[in-house]
């Protein structure tokens, strides 16, 4: 028996997709160059694990206390309720796939801010106390060599990790922090500002850590 | 792949698609059906508990990137009562879907709900996300639903005749490429990282938020040299995948060996549990050795045989 159109049309698409799947996988460009983004982004699956960690990366945020006129962490978790305690987190993602961008920065620190000043969590910063800016940052944090022993993985606070495993990505500028606090950071801070086009990542933040 | 090897016709294509039309057992894409909405389902949980954060207003939505590469496409948050009906919408179409109640259409509205929130929010979307809505495509392209579901029990109560055990099904030749595609696809994928040139790739994944208390347990109790073992072993598996499933000496091997992984990903990779028991899921279908079908098959007739209205038992 001969199949109808509708069967011959299924498995051409069938055929299709596991075609572009593989070159996808491998490498072949040519399925990002003919198809749209949004269906190219179904056939991106298979390139799963395939570097190696060469530390454990993590996303966290400072924010600027207003009355206390300083950087204190501000714990973005309750504030991202999925997956929160692992990399899968939507603030992890949104950092690791948005860090470059300017406008999410932005749009992430305006949620931020509001959250914490209108519906504040338990962030570790008081309820009463207003934030006028962040300061958004990656921790590279090295592991022990093969064969020490590995320690339990957990949430710890900023302050427990030295300054030079600590990334600084964003920072709210220094006119807005003064419209919503009335006082600006000290001079000092050297965290960059945000920009537009700002300057490229060091190794490491972006490779092969797409996740599953 | 039970079935015998089709009649020798002349041609690679021709064999090819003998080989799409022979019948195979129904039970294995009922496996699909029954297994596979759930394990999505299990993924989408922590999302669907927070719908309002992941789809709606509530939560932190990237802005219109206007066609930055990380965000294929814009979709803007749902308002919060849209947000709920429409995770109802995916949890009811998911457990019709896996009960056989309307397999075809409670497949594809399942589908159709996945494919929008992998669109809609991209920082939640991962492979399962990704893989998911084919899958469910497959099954309601498929003579799916025919046994073991509620549909197929009420047909039989209604004094249906029992279904076929086998039927050419193009959905499960399907699953039966996915698979080895999709290892084949990784494997390379690998090959091309580092895993030639680095020895502790595998071990390296142990550190970091994904570590559950086994893959915690095994990084201090195990031999640095046995994370470099597996991961030849995993590279080998994965990047002769069609090689090893085609053949039919090496098959169940194969199969074995991939379960194992994937038992290994979902008890030492916390959240990619759920990516390991729909891959397993799919695995087991395509590939589970026929004697270990056979009890399944018999158990399903057990059911099918009570569920059948004799003729005595049915009213004048």
């Amino acid at each position: 028996m001969k199949p109808g159109l509708g069967r011959i049309a299924l498995r051409a698409l069938a055929g299709l997709y596991l075609a572009g799947l593989w070159m996808d996988g491998i490498g072949c460009n040519v399925p990002g160059h003919v198809l749209p983004r949004s269906f190219n982004l179904f056939l991106s699956v298979a390139a799963l694990f395939t570097e190696a960690d060469h530390y454990i990366l993590e996303y966290r945020a400072e924010a600027w206390v207003c009355d206390e006129r300083r950087w204190r962490e501000l714990d973005p978790r309750p504030y991202f309720p999925i997956d929160v305690d692992n990399k899968e987190s939507r603030f992890q993602r949104a950092m690791y796939m948005h860090h470059k961008d300017a406008r999410t920065m932005r749009a992430l620190d305006a949620f931020l801010v509001d959250h914490h000043n209108h519906h504040a969590g338990a962030d570790g910063i008081g309820k009463d106390l207003p934030i006028g800016g962040v300061r958004l940052l990656a921790l590279r944090i090295p592991f022990p060599a093969v064969g020490e022993p590995v320690p339990r993985y957990g949430w710890r606070p900023l302050e427990e990790y030295p300054k030079d495993v600590r990334h600084a990505w964003y920072r709210t500028g220094d006119t807005v922090i003064q419209q919503r606090c009335g006082g600006g950071p000290p001079k000092d801070d050297a965290t960059p500002a945000p920009r537009e086009n700002p300057a490229p990542l060091p190794d490491g933040d972006t490779a092969g850590k797409e996740g599953t | 792949m039970s079935e015998p090897a089709p009649p020798s016709p002349a041609t690679m294509r021709e064999r090819f698609v003998a080989w799409l039309e022979l019948p195979a057992p129904l039970l294995r894409l009922e496996i699909v059906r029954i297994l596979a909405p759930l394990a999505v389902l299990g993924f989408m949980s922590p999302r669907l508990a927070y719908a309002d954060e992941w789809l709606g207003l509530a939560g932190f939505r990237v802005p219109d990137l206007g066609g930055d590469m990380r965000q294929p496409i814009y979709i803007p948050g749902l308002p919060s009562e849209v947000v709920w009906t429409f995770a109802a919408v995916m949890v009811v179409s998911g457990l019709l879907c896996s009960l056989g109640v309307r397999t075809r259409q409670s497949a594809l509205v399942f589908a159709a709900t996945l494919v929008f929130v992998t669109l809609s929010d991209r920082l939640a979307a991962f492979t399962v996300s990704k893989i998911s809505p084919i899958v469910m495509v497959a099954v309601a392209a498929a003579p799916a639903g025919q046994r073991l579901g509620v549909d197929s029990w009420l047909a039989l109560r209604r004094g249906g005749a029992l279904p076929a055990r086998e039927a050419p099904q193009g959905s499960l030749r399907f699953i039966q490429l996915f698979v080895p595609i999709f290892y084949c696809a990784s494997g390379v994928a690998k090959a091309r990282g580092e895993w030639l040139t680095n020895r502790f790739v595998l071990y390296s994944h142990l550190h970091d938020s994904y570590q559950t208390s086994v893959s915690w347990f095994l990084a201090n109790h195990t031999p640095a040299w046995s994370w470099t073992g597996l991961q030849v072993l995993v590279l080998a598996l994965e990047t002769l995948a069609p090689l090893w499933f085609a053949l039919r000496a090496t098959r169940t091997t194969a199969w074995v060996l991939a379960m194992g992984m994937h038992v290994m990903i979902g008890l030492m990779f916390g959240p990619v549990l759920w990516f390991a028991l729909l891959m397993m899921t799919l695995g087991t279908a395509a590939f589970m050795p026929p004697w270990m079908l056979a009890p399944l098959e018999r158990l399903a007739g057990r059911f099918e045989a009570r569920w059948v209205v004799r003729p005595s038992a049915v009213a004048p």
